[in-house]
């Protein structure tokens, strides 16, 4: 493949990403299933998990780093900011999964979010590998706008923070599979929430009130939402970046263009979701789902508008 | 504050909301379709006909119901305001708009009439447009949907305490929302949107409406002219490199960016590397290197400042006299110039009598050029074979009666020249060859001789000659016939002979400076390329090619992207090269505003780069590849901007403070 292709990265660069990745999906899981035995079995002796989930936040931050000199050299390579092709997209999105995840570890010590970090990352990158692009892609003068890189970098922050909620409700349901009362409770106590300060977090003790600990797994439910939060208030500034965007390129902030509109459809489904949060009846298990079906529309979103018969001619769609 | 009702609808079904809201679209849905069969027009239009007492039936159950419905709605108008500001209602009405903006999404909007039919067959077609699922965008109903969104977030903020900072994320959200929506129904209402269609150097004061991006046809005029001065388009240069399939297809291998000019890469499939140099303006001259070839002939290259001008200027010796350099009233000629031939003074004689046209011959491969007089017998240097000069045609054409060459006038417009190789004939006699200067290697069969024709025109008397002697570097000025100045030169060194007019004595005196910069005793051809701005006037490369075991570079070549043939070259194992020029880059206007006559205002109008002048905001928005005298702009006028841009920021403002601020803050009680 190298030297073949026109703006792709060698294949050797992106198959050190999905090694990274893999290292901190491997690791993490590792990490996991050892807090699992250990808390399932109630033997608060056994520390070993602690460790490996360190270690496999270690390799997530590595990671990130090397996803972002992987794009950094893209960009001086290519001259132009890498994030115009779906392949290139398919290289922001793993930093931005990685950058929401080490900020919701760091901040909440979520420290199951960090395989799935690696799974979201590594399924990226194995997608970029088999969909490299073979010719030069040029911006096309709508493109050469200041407004290129924060619009999608917000948009792809977005992404990942729904990506994050994503993974954290696909594996509070998990959860919410175990019955029995010392499980959740035992699970509950790895999961401290509400957010810790900094400096908390440093003695590495979990505070975490009884009331809320024993409400498993409406605790990671929390933690979804938060990533929610993230996401939700990304997508509000993408769609108002581009909306500035549009005016600025075209005349107008809104052409009910496919991909816009559907970023419209995107933000009224977690709106819808954040609103029925507010009725107590729809927290837990119902939510949970709700944010599932969400996520679905943020990937069509992102992938399925070629899909759509206005998408043909749009700025907005990948060919 | 919300009343007992609303508190019993917090726990209740969302689902139960949505008929409510389906029932509202369809009544919505209904009613356009009235509008649109002219039902409404009819009845509340006087001047209407055809009004029959069905309709004025249908016209009265209407009202009534109107009247009935009011009744209802005014008696349980407490629970009505309670429901529309409640949570569960903002949900099943949120997801009722994203429901309806898929819907949107599925059906091409706006197509022109037909085009729906093809997309979907009439049937299909026929509801679409029943449910103006085609235009849902602007339908009464998703319009209806938007204006009960407004008017559910405007009940929810009047029941809330504004002054408390914990509700502050919450209007700033909601009231965000609806400061939006205000601003997209001002636009709607007094904005305007239109096409303004520009050709080079037209002042135009007409924009032709537009609606969803189609013309209307309608007409406005604009207070002020707008002239477009110029249109350019930029577009990206790239090298390609293609392989030929077997189905005459190319498949690309690889793009090599601009970027990358000047470092070695190497061609995929072979044992060659490439590297290559940009230039924006190419311009590709000959120039002279030293040669080790003997064959080769002198070169020097000279500079001459005469008249105010200076040009600089390779010039080849030979037995012709060689090249010319000429400048205002002073010709330069480069000689190698044996000892004996120096003493030959007949030169000078350019300078009082003109010179007649000379004929010179190239032996193509051997390099050799000599010159010929017709009538003589030459050798083939390097060969056995000879030919006799017969015949010269200043304008050649062929005269098919007389079957023979022959001239249309006295002007060297084609010349011409008829040589013939004694033996050579199929009868064993001479065999005769037509060699054309403009025109080299035309006519040349099989067994024809190698020859290149080099015309020489006539050149009238010059006042001023200097003669540059290479081998000695003597530089010799003569004038009206004698020898005026001569200075030789250093060997080595290069020099200067400056000419004082008063010196050259002759009707004009001009002072001029003539420098042999560089002299090479045997010099070949080498190709310069060079650009000659840094504008992308005529866009091209210079590729080098070399093997992967070798330094030294194999081969070259000039692409250059306006030119058909020249913008791609063969490759070993069937890869193509090839330098475009096509994919556009930026395309821009430069307008001048026009008022009372006066240009009051320039611009560069380009995509991201609109033009705000009176009120208006003009963007590049259309372009046409084969007249690029046309340039179209976007006319917009949006009063309601400011009010949407100020809601956008109100939201965004609202969800940050709701998320990140209001969890810092006590809830009041």
């Amino acid at each position: 493949m190298s030297g073949l292709s026109g703006t792709a990265m060698s294949a050797g660069w992106l198959t050190a990403g999905v090694g990274a990745y893999g290292a901190v999906t491997v690791v993490g899981l590792v990490g996991e299933v050892l807090a699992l035995i250990a808390l399932l079995g109630g033997d608060q002796k056994r520390t070993s998990h602690r460790f490996i989930r360190r270690l496999a936040f270690g390799l997530l931050s590595a990671a990130f780093v090397y996803n972002a000199v992987m794009i950094g050299s893209m960009w001086v390579e290519l001259g132009r900011p890498p994030f115009k092709t779906l392949y290139e997209t398919l290289l922001l999105y793993p930093l931005c999964i990685a950058l929401v995840s080490i900020i919701l570890v760091t901040m909440h010590r979520l420290w199951p979010l960090v395989p799935f970090a690696g799974i979201g990352a590594l399924a990226c990158l194995v997608y970029a590998r088999a969909k490299p692009d073979l010719e030069l892609v040029l911006m096309p003068p709508a493109l050469q706008s200041a407004w290129f890189v924060p619009h999608v970098v917000t948009y792809f922050i977005a992404y990942a923070g729904l990506f994050v909620s994503f993974a954290l409700a696909c594996l509070a349901l998990f959860f919410s599979f175990f019955k029995t009362e010392g499980a959740r409770k035992a699970l509950a106590a790895e999961m401290p929430l509400p957010p810790k300060s900094w400096l908390a977090l440093r003695g590495g003790i979990s505070e975490t009130p009884k009331a809320l600990a024993a409400e498993m797994p409406l605790p990671l439910e929390e933690a979804a939402h938060k990533a929610v939060m993230i996401g939700f208030a990304a997508l509000t500034l993408g769609l108002a970046m581009g909306a500035a965007w549009g005016k600025s390129a075209w005349g107008d902030y809104w052409q009910w263009d496919p991909k816009e509109n559907w970023a419209f459809i995107t933000w009224l489904a977690y709106l819808s979701y954040i609103h029925l949060r507010l009725i107590g009846a729809w927290r837990g298990k119902r939510a949970l789902w709700i944010n599932l079906a969400c996520f679905a529309a943020v990937m069509f979103t992102y992938l399925g508008m070629h899909l759509l018969p206005a998408a043909s001619g749009s700025l907005h769609v990948y060919q | 504050m919300p009343g007992p009702a609303a508190q019993g609808l917090r726990t209740s079904p969302i689902l139960r909301l949505f008929p409510g809201l389906v029932g509202l679209v369809v009544i919505l849905i209904l009613a356009q379709n009235a509008e649109e069969e002219g039902f409404i027009t009819a009845v509340f239009s006087k001047e209407a006909s055809g009004f029959t007492v069905a309709d004025a039936r249908a016209t009265i159950a209407c009202a009534i119901s109107l009247l009935l419905g009011a009744c209802l709605l005014w008696r349980s108008r407490k629970t009505i305001l309670a429901t529309l500001a409640s949570v569960p209602f903002a949900v099943a009405l949120l997801s009722a708009i994203a429901v309806a903006t898929a819907l949107g999404t599925f059906v091409p909007q706006n197509l022109p009439p037909g085009s729906l039919e093809t997309w979907c067959g009439t049937a299909a077609a026929t509801w679409i447009d029943r449910l103006f699922l085609d235009q849902t965008f602007n339908s009464l109903w998703y319009g209806g949907l938007m204006a009960v969104l407004v008017l559910s977030l405007v009940l929810a903020i009047v029941r809330r305490p504004f002054w408390r900072m914990f509700h502050w994320g919450f209007f700033l959200g909601h009231g965000g929302m609806v400061v939006i929506v205000c601003g997209a129904v001002i636009g709607a209402h007094r904005g305007m949107h239109g096409v303004l269609d520009l050709h080079k150097g037209d002042v135009r004061t007409q924009v032709v409406l537009s609606h969803n991006g189609m013309r209307t046809g309608e007409k406005m005029t604009l207070d002020f002219g707008m002239k477009l001065k110029d249109f350019d388009v930029e577009r990206y240069p790239r090298l390609q490199l293609y392989q030929l399939q077997r189905d005459a297809e190319a498949s690309l291998l690889r793009t090599f960016k601009v970027q990358e000019a000047g470092k070695w890469a190497p061609l995929p499939t072979t044992d060659f590397s490439l590297r290559f140099r940009y230039y924006p303006d190419i311009e590709v001259s000959e120039a002279m290197q030293t040669s080790t070839d003997a064959q080769r002939p002198p070169a020097a290259r000279v500079r001459l400042e005469a008249g105010g001008k200076a040009s600089e200027e390779w010039l080849v010796a030979g037995a012709t006299g060689g090249d010319m350099l000429s400048g205002a009233d002073v010709d330069v000629q480069l000689v190698w110039s044996d000892p004996g031939a120096e003493k030959d003074t007949s030169w000078m004689q350019r300078t009082v009598q003109a010179r007649p046209a000379r004929h010179g011959i190239e032996v193509v491969g051997a390099k050799a050029r000599f010159e010929v007089k017709v009538g003589e017998t030459y050798t083939v240097p390097g060969t056995q074979r000879s030919f006799r000069v017969v015949q010269f045609i200043p304008d050649f054409y062929y005269d098919i009666e007389k079957k023979r060459g022959a001239s249309r006038s006295e002007q060297p417009n084609n010349p011409a020249l008829l040589i013939e190789e004694p033996g050579a004939g199929t009868d064993g006699g001479p065999r005769t060859q037509w060699l054309f200067a403009k025109m080299p290697g035309h006519g040349q069969g099989k067994d024809s001789l190698p020859l290149k024709y080099v015309y020489f025109p006539p050149a009238p008397a010059v006042a001023n000659l200097v003669r540059i002697a290479g081998r000695t570097k003597d530089l010799v000025l003569a004038s009206a016939g004698k020898e005026v100045l001569r200075r030789t030169l250093e060997a080595g060194t290069p020099g200067k002979l400056e000419l004082p007019g008063a010196a050259a004595g002759n009707a004009a005196p001009q002072s001029a400076v003539v420098t042999l910069v560089e002299v090479f005793e045997h010099a070949e051809p080498k190709l310069v390329t060079r650009t000659l701005s840094q504008e992308p006037r005529n866009p091209g490369v210079a590729v080098e090619f070399r093997h992967k075991d070798e330094d030294a570079v194999a081969d070259e070549a000039v692409l250059v992207a306006a030119e058909k043939e020249g913008s791609m070259c063969r490759l070993p194992g069937d890869l193509v090269l090839a330098f475009e020029y096509k994919e556009v880059k930026a395309y821009r206007s430069h307008v001048a505003v026009i008022e009372n006559g006066n240009e009051v205002k320039e611009a560069t109008i380009a995509v991201n780069a609109p033009l705000s002048w009176g009120g208006y905001e003009f963007y590049q928005s259309d372009w046409r590849q084969e007249d690029l005298n046309f340039s179209g702009l976007k006319v917009v006028r949006d009063p309601g901007l400011s009010t949407v841009y100020a809601g956008m920021i109100m939201v965004s403002l609202g969800v940050l403070f709701v998320f990140y601020v209001r969890p810092r803050l006590r809830r009041p009680a």
